[in-house]
């Protein structure tokens, strides 16, 4: 996984009410890239954040699970603010495609 | 069964290549080792979510049999089941803001209808069949509705049970989506008598 990557998985789970990070990406994707996964030696594991790189400066895929107690939009706004301040930081631009899989339940 | 789906209409992309029996054999394994690839498939938690609750239903059913009551209504099972296949689904991808130039916010359909459902775990004896959203949701202007088919529990007032699940499902809407909902509609399927302790 590369840096980058590994960097902006630890910013959207240190967001409050982010309780997980799914694998992003289209289902061929996944599939190929758990499959990917279960060859690859445990201390390269692959994103579950999809980085492309573009002229204008990246595209960033992230799939989210947020807990019940705060609201999946104010999570999701949240999450951007803080990957987009990453970018930021370098005088980069990003394009965040983000989707919330999953609200834990209260059982 | 023989257009490739699974049993409950499953499509293996659903599961991310897993399938529904691997899913069900995790569970009884107590989920664990961890199995990352299930355990990041939104498709899968989604699943095993409504696999748990399957098992929840289970020993009431069991019960049900030993007290030799009618056997419930076959097509309020198989909404359940239903129910599995649907929450394994992500769906359709719900705006949760306005998209622009630099960012497009989501929810699955899927994940909304399992917010749904999570609403009968605050009434003990409420099981929660078949859930829809009508409308296009994927039009954040757009107005939706949610059709919700469930079984309650004899002896209480149907129609204040009605009226509360269905503000507990406006409220969890409300605090997790940017849906207009302009009505949500409740059926009841079935009334059950509950085996004591049973929920």
């Amino acid at each position: 996984m590369s840096g980058l990557a590994a960097t902006i998985e630890a910013t959207a789970l240190e967001t409050p009410g982010v309780v997980g990070l799914y694998r992003a990406g289209s289902t061929v994707v996944k599939i190929i890239s758990a499959a990917t996964d279960r060859l690859a030696p445990e201390e390269d594991t692959v994103s579950r954040v999809v980085v492309t790189e573009t002229d204008e400066g990246a595209e960033v895929e992230l799939a989210i699970a947020v807990g019940s107690s705060l609201g999946a939009v104010e999570i999701a706004q949240a999450v951007r603010d803080r990957v987009r301040e990453l970018f930021a930081a370098d005088g980069r631009s990003v394009f965040i495609r983000l989707t919330v899989v999953h609200v834990t339940g209260d059982r | 069964m023989n257009d490739g789906r699974l049993p409950i209409g499953l499509d293996p992309g659903d599961l991310d290549g897993h399938t529904i029996e691997e899913l069900t054999d995790y569970l009884d394994a107590g989920r664990t080792p961890t199995d990352l690839s299930i355990e990041e498939s939104p498709g899968c938690v989604l699943a095993l979510d409504a696999l748990e609750r399957l098992r929840a239903l289970t020993p009431e059913l069991i019960a049900r049999d030993e007290a030799a009551e009618p056997e419930p209504d076959a097509g309020w099972i198989q909404s359940i089941l239903s129910g599995i296949a649907m929450d394994a689904r992500s769906g359709r991808r719900i705006p949760l803001a306005a998209p622009d130039e630099w960012s497009d916010l989501a929810i699955t359909e899927g994940a909304v209808r399992g917010l749904i459902r999570a609403a009968e775990n605050v009434f003990p004896g409420i099981l929660i069949g078949r859930c829809r959203l009508h409308g296009d949701v994927t039009d954040q202007d757009a107005v939706i509705g949610v059709e919700v088919e469930v079984s309650v529990p004899f002896g209480e007032p149907i129609a204040q049970l009605a009226e509360r699940l269905r503000e507990e499902i406006a409220q969890r809407l409300s605090a997790h989506t940017r849906l207009a909902v302009e009505a949500i509609d409740i059926t009841v399927h079935d009334i059950t008598h509950w085996a004591e302790g049973a929920r």
